[in-house]
């Protein structure tokens, strides 16, 4: 499988970069730390996107929905709960109305699917302009942990704490996604993707089958949304406009659809050339950006994650044939 | 006001703006129909006819020459087809791949107008003004003289699509395309066609509704999505489903937005789609695709 042959090349750039990173932070430049945890805020949610567009070929179109949903409900509960309380409870509000949406809508051919969850960000974003008119939301609280009688609160040595939980969590979301996508689960859920006509003549429940992925999804990308609003303290209405989807995007087009690693390794990549744009082109950095975007979309097909695959099965040896493939098999065999 | 005069004036701005909406639906009913294109940049396209329309106009303050911004839109629509559609026509998940290109398009064209344009609010001045009283009711002659261009455009391309050879070809290319290639037609120049005629639709939306209200780049969002619930409601690819949906939604945004307020409006909107889509997923008209 491409996974085993590739894994090598990105366990050893992760534990560098886990090493690296909070050192280069703590001793020489805060920034990179900075574009290090934002771009894993935005790679979480791109990853979590990239199980239900690339795997289940789920248009699920209502992640800046969800995204912002969770930012905001922390924003608010937060000035009067307990931090730890409030990133739970903002999970939990920004999970019900999308599952709803889907319980709804989840029989529905893509595209129709893929409309009624892109409205979803329309809605709730008028939603909670209506509940808050003010448009920003200042001196959002961190979340802390009591170490005997020390109050580590998130925000210190540079937000290292910070580094540390999504890494766990980016780790936390792979394994789970391997794990959910080798199951049974995994397979009726690729299956449908693959020939939805035929899935269901074997009886798959598209239901049963998409929703248990849509909640992971789904549980992942607020998790991401709710420490953006945490990490930067502050949040404007601008957060449900269509520049953080267009980002979502932007680093799926770029790592690859449906590719393990490649929305991961996009969104670093992402992340500092959004910054370096930024100093001298601030304007233009979107359009660059989309540009590549089409452009890798329409001639390397699996983006940069395919890439990468390629050249570590190239390098290691071991005999590639596409996941794809072998699900379909399994399938055919299980059956 | 009393009831009459409230109901006339919903019935008055349903009508043009149902006009105006079922322009923009019919270009994405089009190009959904046709080229399996879920085309998320109209929005966005609507804008950029509606800007290349005003920057024309205030470089030569004629409006005929404001005009050719029609022609510049079809281009660009056939250069998008050539540069974009045609190279991912050929692949597996292209139905995906081309709406994940339109959104980032999306958010490209807007970027660019704002770079050329400035972020402002942006104004089209009105092609009539002056009122037209009828008893004690004032309306406003450019709502009138949208609906009847809207109408006459409208009219233009059912006659277009119905009875040309083109349009024959554009419809059979949407029913059987395997059919349409045994009977010799040229599918690459029709997609061209399509895609450039959905744009051109777009902008004329564009100029037509930025002649109401003032528009700034991103303001073409509502408009897409409300169109999108258009589609859904009349069904993909029927002409008479999205005429007829167009004004009924018109009319429920409209009335929804003047009794209970503006914010409100799209809502009930979507609380419609999703009725929809639960009870009837392909519309009113529209066949099973």
């Amino acid at each position: 499988m491409v996974i085993r042959a590739t894994i090598y090349i990105y366990g050893a750039i992760m534990v560098v970069s886990l090493i690296l990173i909070p050192i280069i932070g703590l001793y020489i430049n805060q920034t990179i730390l900075t574009l290090a945890i934002i771009s894993l805020i935005f790679g979480i949610s791109a990853l979590s996107w990239n199980l239900l567009l690339g795997y289940g070929g789920v248009w699920f179109f209502g992640q800046t929905g969800v995204f912002g949903l969770s930012a905001y409900t922390y924003g608010l509960m937060s000035r009067n709960y307990d931090p730890w309380i409030s990133f739970i409870l903002s999970i939990v509000i920004s999970i019900i109305p999308i599952t709803v949406i889907s319980l709804l809508s989840i029989r529905l051919k893509s595209a129709y699917f893929a409309l009624a969850t892109f409205a979803f960000n329309l809605l709730v974003s008028a939603a909670l302009i209506a509940i808050y008119p003010a448009n920003v939301i200042f001196q959002i609280p961190r979340l802390y942990i009591n170490i005997y009688s020390y109050k580590l609160k998130f925000d210190e040595y540079n937000s290292i704490p910070y580094y540390i939980l999504l890494l766990t969590i980016t780790i936390i979301f792979l394994y789970i996604q391997k794990k959910m996508l080798t199951s049974i689960l995994g397979i009726r859920f690729i299956a449908l993707k693959e020939n939805e006509d035929r899935a269901l003549s074997l009886g798959i429940d598209p239901l049963r089958a998409r929703l248990p992925f849509i909640i992971v999804s789904v549980i992942f990308t607020s998790i991401a949304g709710s420490i953006y609003a945490q990490y930067l303290g502050s949040i404007s209405q601008s957060i449900f406009g269509l520049d953080i989807f267009i980002v979502f995007l932007i680093i799926l087009g770029l790592g690859g659809i449906g590719t393990f690693y490649g929305p991961l390794v996009a969104t670093i990549l992402w992340s500092f050339i959004d910054f370096w744009l930024s100093l001298f082109a601030t304007q233009y950095r979107i359009i660059i950006l989309s540009i590549a975007t089409i452009v890798v979309l329409i001639y390397l097909r699996s983006g940069i994650g395919g890439l990468i695959d390629l050249i570590g099965t190239k390098l290691i040896g071991v005999e590639t044939h596409s996941s794809r493939r072998k699900t379909s098999e399994e399938i055919h065999y299980r059956h | 006001m009393g009831i009459i005069e409230d109901v006339s004036v919903i019935m008055i701005s349903s009508l043009a703006i149902g006009s105006i909406y079922a322009l923009m639906a019919l270009g994405l009913s089009m190009l959904w129909s046709t080229l399996n294109l879920i085309n998320f940049a109209h929005g966005s396209l609507m804008m950029l006819g509606a800007y290349i329309f005003v920057y024309i106009l205030m470089s030569t303050n004629n409006l005929l020459l404001a005009l050719l911004a029609i022609p510049i839109m079809f281009l660009i629509g056939m250069a998008t087809y050539k540069t974009v559609f045609e190279k991912t026509s050929r692949m597996e998940d292209f139905l995906l791949r081309n709406a994940l290109i339109t959104l980032v398009l999306g958010a490209m064209i807007e970027q660019l107008i704002n770079i050329y344009f400035g972020g402002t609010y942006m104004k089209i001045p009105e092609f009539v003004s002056g009122y037209i009283f009828i008893g004690s009711l004032r309306i406003a002659s450019q709502y009138i003289a949208i609906t009847f261009i809207s109408l006459g455009l409208l009219f233009l391309l059912y006659l277009i699509i119905f009875h040309t050879k083109y349009g024959l070809a554009i419809r059979a290319v949407g029913q059987d395309l395997q059919e349409s290639l045994l009977c010799g037609l040229n599918i690459r120049n029709i997609y061209s066609v399509t895609v450039g005629i959905g744009f051109v639709l777009a902008s004329i939306a564009g100029i037509l509704l930025g002649s109401i209200y003032i528009f700034n780049p991103v303001s073409g969002r509502i408009p897409l999505l409300i169109s999108y619930i258009i589609v859904i409601f009349g069904g993909v690819g029927s002409f008479m489903g999205t005429l007829v949906a167009s004004y009924i939604i018109a009319l429920l945004y409209v009335s929804s937005s003047y009794y209970i307020g503006g914010s409100w409006s799209l809502f009930i909107a979507y609380l419609m789609m999703l009725l929809i889509l639960t009870i009837r997923p392909y519309g009113i008209f529209g066949g099973r695709r």
